[in-house]
């Protein structure tokens, strides 16, 4: 009986962290952990981090994490044609700028800062922002190239740990220039 | 007799969560943890071909991952593109890109044996991660293919990878090979 007792406990210690596991039931550390490898997977970096520039081509500048488009970089000289469906859709060489039929996007800062970053932000307001495609889940359009479509398939618990870890991170005071509409592009 | 049945069945138990605990996932299982890792990647955005609506590019999922589409025209090269410092050209159905690298396309990643993966192995597959290298050995990958990204990845997570790109259904498309700068017209 001694032994029935104690294999029944050990087998339902094991059973019962086998279960958190599968769930994901992870403490703070393990959240921002998580986040961090969702976020390198999804490529959040290709666009939000910017890059510096060797002989070994392109890297991220990891002094600069998520920090966004930088606010006082020039982008090379515009070609219109990018406006009109159908032709090339433009990516600045650090991939931060876009210009495409929806005019010119800059990929947005996504540190903690609290007036160019999302500090202010909750994790409710960024899950909805991924879910609706939308703004602080209700503003504009989240424009393209940004993949929100595939994200938003993501579970909630997923979300919140990309959050955490963005929360995580050193804030940097920068802020994106706002996107411009095709109309006003110059 | 009892007691004895009780412990064979905790035994298997315990073998089952063991193996959960280690991700020894079945096929199955590890096929649907690959489709998740390849639709959160975005490996579609690239490697997928689209349809183009009035809503803009929509993924055509009838040729999922098949690569850009042998044959399909172009938006005439702007040259400047060539030169570090000027934009990326990116086609509107983001299947080919311009940049100081030349002309690169996405590849056909499902598991057809001439134009495909078929002929891959797990062991290529996880090589070609880890090297930034077309099938480990070969030139290296090119932009925007940030394979640093899949880096962090485990070799459980590749593996889980190749098993849902092998159960693709394998599709002939013939993807045109990389241009390099002084061959661009």
């Amino acid at each position: 009986m001694k032994l029935f007792v104690s294999l029944m406990t050990f087998a339902t210690l094991v059973i019962a962290s086998s279960a958190a596991l599968a769930a994901n039931d992870n403490a703070a550390p393990d959240l921002v952990a998580q986040g961090k490898a969702l976020v390198m997977h999804g490529m959040c970096h290709d666009c939000h981090t910017p890059k510096t520039f060797g002989p070994q081509g392109m890297g991220f500048d990891w002094s600069k994490t998520l920090s966004g488009y930088p606010a006082a970089q020039p982008l090379p000289p515009m070609d219109k044609q990018a406006l009109k469906p159908g032709y090339w859709v433009l990516g600045s060489p650090d991939l931060q700028a876009w210009v495409g039929p929806w005019g010119i996007s800059y990929a947005a800062n996504l540190t903690p800062d609290e007036q160019t970053g999302i500090g202010l932000w909750t994790a409710d307001v960024f899950i909805k922002a991924m879910r609706t495609g939308k703004h602080m889940g209700e503003g504009r359009p989240i424009l393209p190239p940004m993949p929100w479509e595939f994200i938003k398939d993501m579970s909630d618990d997923q979300l919140k740990a990309v959050f955490a870890y963005l929360k995580s991170l050193p804030p940097i005071k920068n802020a994106v220039p706002q996107p411009v509409a095709p109309a006003d592009v110059k | 007799m009892r007691r004895y049945v009780t412990m064979v069945a905790i035994a298997i138990v315990l073998a089952a969560s063991a193996a959960m605990a280690a991700g020894d996932t079945s096929a199955p299982d590890l096929i649907a943890r690959g489709k998740l890792l390849v639709s959160f990647g975005g490996c579609g955005d690239c490697h997928t071909p689209k349809n183009m609506t009035p809503q803009g590019p929509v993924p055509d999922m009838t040729r999922a991952l098949s690569g850009h589409p042998a044959g399909q025209p172009m938006p005439p090269v702007d040259k400047q593109a060539l030169t570090p410092g000027y934009w990326v050209l990116m086609a509107p159905d983001l299947q080919a890109f311009v940049g100081p690298w030349g002309v690169s396309y996405p590849a056909n990643l499902t598991p057809d044996d001439q134009t495909g993966l078929g002929l891959w192995t797990e062991d290529i597959f996880v090589k070609t991660v880890r090297t930034g290298k077309h099938m480990g050995t070969g030139r290296p990958l090119l932009p925007p293919m940030f394979v640093q990204n899949l880096q962090t990845l485990s070799d459980d997570d590749l593996r889980a990878i190749f098993a849902y790109l092998k159960s693709l259904p394998p599709i002939k498309n013939q993807v045109p090979a990389p241009v390099a700068p002084p061959d661009v017209k």
